[in-house]
């Protein structure tokens, strides 16, 4: 009995790198991306394209994001950009009359009267004007503090001479400047998030997301979706990103097509931010059920490998707490197999950590100048100090000296689960007014992966308890810079 | 060459640098991994 209980016990453990393995497989694919991509099929295409920005109070950003997107190098008059207010109360509406004085017949202003209903609804308003007259050839959805390089929209276009493509969405950069602890672990985590993982989709032949701030897409692919996008989920990207695909056209990540934007700096806001897209994925899930592991539905979305990638990253902090459930059953069930089950993860953890970030690292070189030290502190130190810790050889005594001490024992056991309510905790003091000094230090201790985790645990919390379903917009200050 | 070809050459160049930076670092880290973890497999299986 006690040896069924000691084996349930070590599945559990290993139930804990069943995300990692699956970061793993999907960074191994990053490297075909080399050999397998679509710029074969690229040629110099350059159709009429309208900008679709939503705003509401973005005065402090709106203006520099036009001035950027007039410097596009790109025929003369074969891109337009069109503001959808949503009732912004801020300075944006005087923004938009300079804009468009300054730049005639390029800019438009379309003004919503009654706003607030969030993103999806402006970019469906957008949409409509758009799609009235057929002046546009491919809609640009982005965001309102994204700046683009000058390169960025051809870089793009060149794909659409494709037919078989319907979409395709650019790397967007964390631009925060001087930016803070915080910002520079996105900008890190942006690198294995998009520039590697969406590569890796790109060579599997089907992309989980396109990126909110910027994708590009035919007018046949937005009309064959409706003319406008889903406004039940917080997911829109998503939904759209996955419609596309089941209406078989195809979605591309160009990692050399690249934008900047400002992401958020402080705790309370990146909770806000990921909640409403952990939610949204939570919402995915439950809205696409009948295409999950079935490649009858769709070869590539409906397929394993797109599947298990999927839902390690939705369902990450479950299998992350099972793990540590089970290495705790195993310290009481089974000590000599707990020593041996922790060592087998945190050295699976160990060497997928070592091999994503420096990979990551010379992927993006430009970003890596910026955030290495954050790439390494990703896990935190405490993590970190415990992969240390159960990578050493039995006889340098750190077995006994665990023996001795039950209490650190079960802490370092329990930690890759209770990392995660660790986290939340940082997130917490922040919100109570702690010195940012202080939160910067508990965050390195506790770690950047844990607090993604935290999030998504809160967002199937959310779910579970059918909470709100609202647009928590960000906060955009306009402190994105180009790095040229 | 046009603008467009210089453009998709030297993105086309980006791309295949990194099928070799992904060795290199497969090759690192499996060479720190057996070095220091080999006591682990020599528990697990002998």
């Amino acid at each position: 009995m006690i040896e069924a209980l000691a084996a349930l016990c070590l599945f559990l453990v290993f139930v804990g790198t069943i995300p990692t393995l699956g970061s793993l497989g999907q960074f191994l694919l990053v490297g075909w991306h080399g050999i397998r991509n679509h710029y074969a099929h690229c040629v110099d295409f350059t159709p009429r394209v309208a900008f679709i920005l939503p705003a509401w109070n973005e005065g402090a950003v709106i203006g520099t994001t036009i001035d950027e997107l007039m410097r596009l190098d790109y025929p003369a008059g074969a891109w337009r950009i069109y503001i959808v207010d949503d009732a912004s109360t801020d300075e944006t509406p005087a923004v938009m009359r300079e804009k468009m004085a300054q730049y005639p017949g390029s800019v438009f202003h379309l003004r919503r009267d009654a706003g607030g209903q969030g993103k999806s609804h402006t970019l469906n308003h957008g949409l409509a004007t758009v799609l009235a007259d057929d002046w546009a050839e491919a809609v640009m959805i982005m965001d309102a503090d994204v700046l683009f390089e000058p390169l960025t929209l051809r870089r793009m276009t060149r794909h659409l001479a494709d037919p078989a493509v319907g979409a395709v969405t650019a790397y967007v950069k964390e631009g925060s400047y001087p930016g803070n602890l915080i910002t520079r672990f996105i900008g890190f985590e942006y690198i294995t998030g998009q520039a590697a993982a969406r590569r890796a989709q790109n060579v599997l032949g089907a992309l989980a997301c396109m990126a909110g701030g910027a994708q590009i897409h035919t007018r046949t692919n937005i009309e064959a979706l409706g003319g406008k996008i889903d406004t039940q989920s917080l997911a829109e990207d998503t939904f759209t990103t996955f419609n596309t695909q089941l209406g078989g056209r195809q979605t591309l990540f160009d990692g050399n097509a690249v934008v900047w934007a400002e992401e958020p700096d402080s705790l309370g806001m990146f909770w806000k931010q990921r909640l409403r897209w952990a939610r949204g994925n939570l919402q995915i899930s439950r809205a696409f059920t009948d295409l999950w592991f079935r490649p009858s539905r769709h070869p590539k979305l409906g397929g394993f490998a797109f599947g298990l990638l999927w839902f390690s990253i939705v369902l990450m902090p479950l299998c992350l707490i099972l793990s540590a459930v089970g290495a705790i059953g195993l310290y009481f069930t089974h000590p000599q197999w707990a020593w041996l089950g922790f060592s087998g993860l945190w050295g699976v953890n160990l060497a997928v950590y070592l091999f994503m970030t420096l990979f990551a690292l010379a992927i993006d070189p430009q970003m890596a100048r910026r955030t290495w030290r954050e790439a390494f502190l990703f896990p935190g130190l405490i993590s970190l100090l415990i992969m240390s810790l159960f990578i050493l050889p039995p006889q340098t005594g750190a077995q006994h000296w665990l023996a001795a001490s039950p209490v650190a024992t079960l802490f370092i056991l329990s930690w890759v689960g209770l990392s995660i309510p660790a986290a939340w905790l940082v997130y917490r003091m922040e919100r109570l007014g702690a010195p940012n000094w202080l939160r910067d230090v508990l965050l390195v201790l506790v770690g950047y992966g844990p607090l993604m985790s935290a999030v998504s645990f809160a967002a199937i919390v959310a779910e579970w308890r059918h909470a709100d379903t609202r647009w928590d917009k960000t906060v955009k200050t306009g402190k994105a810079r180009m790095a040229r | 060459m046009s603008d467009f070809d210089r453009l998709l050459q030297s993105d086309k160049k980006a791309e295949r640098r990194l099928p070799w930076c992904e060795v290199a670092v497969l090759v690192v880290v499996t060479a720190f991994m057996v070095w220091r973890f080999n006591w682990y497999l020599t528990c697990v299986f002998c």
